[in-house]
């Protein structure tokens, strides 16, 4: 039976889409300019948050009014709360490439940016798009693909740590700046840390299964009753 | 876990020889104190079901039932079952209001005086505690005398239940108690049968699946006669493990 909440489900989704792209797009300008020391590219960035948070809300408003009028129950109810889970986790990814942007406007441009950032930076990019992917051809072993590659996020990030630490022991003069890309490297990491968030809830939501980022591994179990 | 009130197992129905079966092989347990409710598009059975459990299908001529019903471990279709006392202790709600043409006080009191109480002291406690169990005894209390007819359709309903529950019986069946009423008078009965399992075992037999999501405990989907998945509310209705439940609930048939 074609249900007229069905579009309405699909116009939701198609916002959720365009959130996602624009929150990919200020990630990857935010990342590309502070390698570049683009101080243009990143108040661009900063500038374009405003209409990420409004779609972000929107979206939200629209997923409770269609809570509010269809009372949705199993895979409607699932993907609403998805939707309303994902838009925000991609509405906090988006206020860390402001961060990000923030940084590389108040950086010295004699600084060398740390050689980790980027690789990290294009591996939490890829992260989105694959788990976007994911939702759009609902296929939640792609979903789960994204929780090993947050381990590598994660070694990155230690590894622009030891490179901190030489340049911190090695040359005095620029701690100021060194410690604020340590800063980004954490910001990159608590993106990666979204995207997993997002990964979970797409699986929950295809499949009706919690999975847990942090066992990947072990075999899937089914979610205990919430009753 | 609760002791197990009903347990059905493999249980058919036919409503004349030869006819295709209305309920097949149905096996079901219903836990004691608990608020079960049957849903399923028209047709599927779950009113008859309903009606099993306390041998309503005995009144329809030709009716053939297989598989055994279990009330506290005993067949409620051995042989020397006696089904007038079956039915005090399984007693029913209807889905119109159906009280009888009597005083809103002998509609209650018609149940206990039948099983012989004749003490009048003793069925005025008995009216008193229905009604007020029932949730109409603020409404009602100063014109116990007045006609049952005179009563609003919701009250009327929430009469039947304090005429029900006057036998003191150990189940509750409903079968579509709400669909006549309005939304409000919906919200008091949904409201009372959460409150009146905490003494019996309540079982509801609903169209409207929000109703089974809100007041249920577990939920039991049927169609085309067969029981098709049951367990806990909260997970038939956020991830039932049917396609064919996943579609009803959704609205996708049905």
């Amino acid at each position: 039976m074609d249900r007229y909440r069905d579009t309405e489900m699909d116009e939701l989704f198609s916002k959720l889409f365009e959130l996602a792209s624009l929150t990919q797009r200020a990630l990857s300008d935010a990342i590309w300019a502070l390698s570049h020391h683009d101080k243009a590219l990143a108040k661009k960035v900063k500038d374009g948050d405003d209409a990420i948070d409004e779609l972000a809300l929107k979206i939200d408003a629209e997923s409770f009014q269609m809570i509010a009028r269809y009372q949705p129950v199993a895979t409607d109810l699932r993907s609403l709360e998805a939707c309303i889970r994902i838009a925000l986790d991609l509405e906090r990814i988006s206020d860390l490439a402001v961060s990000i942007a923030k940084t590389t406007i108040g950086l010295d441009a004699r600084i060398k940016p740390l050689l980790g950032l980027t690789p990290m930076g294009e591996k939490v990019t890829e992260m989105l798009d694959t788990v976007m992917r994911s939702l759009l051809e609902r296929d939640s072993s792609l979903a789960e693909s994204v929780f090993p590659m947050d381990d590598e996020v994660d070694s990155l990030e230690d590894k622009v740590f030891s490179e901190l630490f030489e340049i911190v022991t090695g040359t005095r003069g620029i701690i100021q700046g060194a410690d604020r890309l340590l800063m980004v490297a954490r910001f990159l990491e608590r993106a990666g840390d979204h995207v997993t968030n997002m990964s979970e809830q797409i699986c929950y939501m295809l499949t009706g299964r919690r999975v847990k980022s942090s066992d990947y591994r072990r075999p899937l179990t089914e979610m205990p009753d919430a009753g | 876990m609760s002791p197990v009130k009903f347990t059905i197992e493999s249980l058919s129905l036919s409503y004349s020889k030869g006819a295709p079966p209305s309920l097949r092989d149905v096996t079901l347990g219903i836990e004691e104190n608990s608020l079960m409710a049957f849903i399923g598009p028209s047709g599927c059975g779950k009113s008859t079901f309903l009606r099993c459990l306390n041998r309503m299908n005995d009144f329809v001529r030709g009716v053939e039932i297989t598989g055994r019903v279990l009330l506290d471990g005993e067949d409620i279709y051995a042989p020397d079952v006696d089904v007038t006392s079956l039915r005090r202790r399984v007693g029913m709600v209807f889905q119109r209001p159906n009280p009888f043409p009597f005083s809103i006080r002998e509609n209650v009191a018609y149940g206990p005086k039948l099983l012989g109480e004749r003490d009048r002291g003793k069925l005025s406690e008995i009216v008193e505690r229905s009604i007020r169990n029932s949730g109409l005894w603020e409404e009602v209390k100063d014109r116990l005398d007045a006609p049952a007819s005179s009563l609003s359709g919701g009250q009327q309903q929430r009469l039947c239940i304090a005429r029900a529950i006057a036998v003191e019986p150990e189940v509750l069946l409903m079968d579509e108690p709400t669909s006549a009423l309005d939304p409000m008078a919906t919200a008091r009965i949904e409201e009372l049968a959460r409150e009146l399992k905490k003494y019996y075992t309540v079982v509801i037999v609903t169209h409207n699946m929000q109703q089974a999501a809100r007041v249920s405990d577990e939920t039991a989907f049927f169609l085309m006669g067969e029981l098709v998945e049951h367990g806990p509310t909260t997970k038939i209705f956020t991830t039932p493990s049917d396609k064919r439940t996943e579609d009803y609930i959704t609205g996708r048939f049905g």
